[in-house]
């Protein structure tokens, strides 16, 4: 049986080596992938966002923790696949057309999975065709981010896009501000990975 | 200082700026840094979209004055800073200058700090330096680029006439050359920079024509010549940096700053790549942070124990004491793998009062840009499957650093090291000398490199994040 506050604790301290051990032992022991989600990888992410917004942990610690528990994600997903597991949503994430950089995109990524949430990943350098696919496969947010002043006028195009239908478009990444948010008439903006996940989950309450 | 205006549906910080104030814009005029808040005195005023009336607080940038006229105040501190670093004139190349009969300039255009010598038989006679004018419009190459969308005129007439300045202090050159990244020589020569701020990042120019001086602002009809550039983040600076530092094989030649620049000669091939680190080590976003200027602690030892810049009351930590405080309380065992303070505390006092101080806030900011720089420095080593014997560390950052602390901190890998100094002036004091013969070696060492994108590497990002701890 798989110890998951083991599990936890290894993602909490970034072991990549311990987690692949853990994780893959509980597969070959055909243990509920479930259990290894709900009990391990959902607390240990909880539990670092929730240190992260008391000002205990900052990006350093959430980066290595997100890290370590997509290895372990990353080894459970095809059985969570076949498990028919009922997520939380659908969320479409991508780095905004012109745009490469992507280390605090894929950190909102992990965080919004670790939250239980169904992400589809697009990269970087997305324009509209790549996120209306994500959305015609369900997606009901469609998160983005930019790291240049440059490429952050993307996100108008995008906001303007899918104002009227049912999807959210919700903004992020260093240079992106609440009232640049409210300029282009974005649904939301966060400020960081952990807030993205609250900002989602009260999107999606409504 | 308080003044009138009368130019309704104009924005404030474009109307400010036009009369001379240099109401600081450093993110481009589009109201993220919060620099330029002013007070609104009397008048009704639109702030965002929304009306307001007088008094409030507001960005200039973000305001447009809606009655017949308005008086604003505008503090100093929302001012783009006028001082310029020290010394900036000197290198350790491996070529001596050429001894040319005739005085020529060559000028370095730093995005923040414009550097120009009079060289004649080849000694410095005179050199001089002065803040480059467009950090108005924001501090990076990034927020210019922003800012040539509605200021591309402006930009390149004040980089100019800070130029003429300079030439004008220094006397009369046979010749004229200049080096800088690839942004800062567009704006030199009026072109729009605009495809650089987008991928696949091409300039719209690596190699400019030869202009008079008299076209170009600075005064005299003599020729000005532009070091060429290598890509959009290789600029004329590093092509400069190339020919005076002749990288052997094995050795990987870095200009740590916002943008870190990185050139290895790999395996028979010089293979180049940008890595973006911030501009936490150049004093932005940290708390007590500054540039390394009169008044800034430039050494740390421990607490209360530092070195001032010009010898004076310490006004803040600038790039090269922020790594060491990292370094020193590390070794004290104040500082966790993560950065953050042992025993808990929320900032490291730098002077005994702790008026001057790195919260853990300021850390993690640092953290994250000795990452970038570390991650750039493996990433590019394990794609050109060597490591570097040596690393030849160019530019104003490198000159104060203790590479000791440096290494210590998880920021550059132990190697040997040469400092290089300013080798992009140099480049274009040689270029100015022997103009045929230097543009034609400059041309062939930009054409050698071969870019790579470093952040498109899934290693880099785990390369980054490893980089993250302290070591």
């Amino acid at each position: 049986m798989t110890d998951c506050n083991a599990l936890k604790s290894a993602i909490l301290r970034g072991k990549r080596a311990e987690v692949k051990t853990i994780v893959s032992a509980a597969i070959e022991a055909k243990e509920d992938v479930n259990m290894l989600i709900d009990q391990g990888m959902i607390p240990a992410m909880s539990e670092i966002g929730e240190k992260f917004s008391k000002g205990e942990a900052f990006v350093p610690e959430l980066l290595i923790a997100a890290r370590a528990m997509q290895t372990g994600l990353g080894l459970l997903e095809p059985l969570i696949a076949a498990s028919g597991r009922q997520k939380k949503g659908k969320v479409a994430i991508g780095t905004v057309s012109g745009d490469l950089h992507d280390i605090g995109k894929n950190l909102v990524s992990i965080m919004l999975k670790g939250a239980d949430y169904d992400v589809i990943d697009l990269g970087v350098n997305c324009d509209l065709a790549k996120f209306d696919a994500a959305v015609a496969q369900g997606a009901q947010i469609v998160a983005c981010s930019s790291l240049l002043t440059t490429t952050m006028p993307f996100m108008k195009e995008v906001a303007d896009h899918y104002r009227g239908t049912d999807v959210k478009v919700i903004i992020g990444g260093a240079p992106v501000t609440q009232e640049y948010c409210d300029q282009i008439g974005a649904d939301g903006y966060s400020s960081d990975a952990n807030s993205a996940v609250k900002l989602v989950d009260s999107l999606l309450a409504c | 200082m308080k003044f009138t205006i009368c130019e309704p549906n104009q924005n404030l910080a474009d109307v400010l700026a036009r009369n001379g104030v240099p109401i600081d814009r450093r993110c481009g005029g589009i109201g993220t840094c919060g620099r330029c808040r002013v007070q609104l005195l009397t008048g009704d005023w639109l702030n965002g979209g929304k009306e307001i009336s007088a008094p409030a607080e507001v960005l200039a940038c973000r305001t447009v004055l809606k009655s017949k006229s308005g008086v604003v105040d505008v503090p100093e501190e929302s001012l783009a800073p006028q001082k310029s670093s020290a010394i900036v004139s000197s290198w350790n190349i491996t070529e001596a200058l050429p001894k040319t009969k005739e005085a020529v300039i060559g000028i370095d255009i730093g995005t923040t700090t414009i550097a120009a010598a009079l060289v004649q038989g080849g000694e410095v006679i005179a050199s001089e330096t002065c803040f480059n004018p467009q950090s108005a419009f924001g501090d990076n190459v990034i927020a210019r680029i922003t800012a040539s969308k509605e200021h591309l005129n402006e930009l390149t007439w004040s980089v100019r006439q800070a130029i003429a300045g300079l030439v004008q202090k220094l006397g009369n050159p046979a010749r004229i050359a200049v080096a800088g990244n690839t942004v800062m020589s567009c704006l030199f020569h009026g072109i729009d920079p605009t495809p650089i701020g987008a991928s696949p990042f091409i300039p719209p120019c690596k190699e400019f024509p030869v202009r008079s001086g008299m076209e170009l602002g600075a005064g005299m009809d003599v020729p000005v010549y532009t070091v060429p550039c290598i890509s959009g983040y290789l600029g004329g600076d590093i092509t400069a940096g190339l020919l005076e530092t002749k990288p052997q094989e094995g050795e990987l030649f870095i200009d740590i700053g916002t943008n870190c620049e990185l050139v290895f000669h790999g395996k028979q091939q010089f293979t180049g790549a940008a890595a973006a680190a911030g501009p936490a080590f150049e004093g932005a976003g940290i708390s007590c942070g500054m540039r390394a200027v009169k008044g800034a602690i430039s050494q740390y030892r421990g607490e209360g124990d530092y070195t001032v810049i010009g010898d004076c009351e310490p006004q803040g930590l600038c790039g090269s004491a922020m790594t060491d405080v990292i370094a020193e309380e590390r070794r004290r065992e104040h500082l966790n793998d993560f950065g953050r303070i042992q025993p808990h505390a929320e900032a490291l006092n730098i002077t005994k009062d702790g008026q001057i101080r790195l919260t853990e806030g300021d850390l993690e900011q640092l953290l994250k840009a000795k990452a970038a720089v570390y991650a750039g420095i493996t990433t590019l080593e394990e794609h050109c499957g060597c490591t570097a014997t040596t690393l030849i560390l160019a530019g104003g950052f490198a000159r104060w650093l203790n590479l000791n602390n440096a290494a210590a901190i998880g920021m550059i890998p132990e190697r040997a090291y040469r400092i290089a100094g300013n080798t992009s002036l140099a480049g274009a004091i040689r270029l100015a000398s022997e103009p045929e013969q230097t543009m034609g070696r400059l041309l062939e060492t930009a054409r050698s490199v071969k870019e790579t994108p470093l952040n498109s590497f899934p290693e880099f990002t785990d390369n980054f994040i490893d980089a993250l701890m302290l070591p």
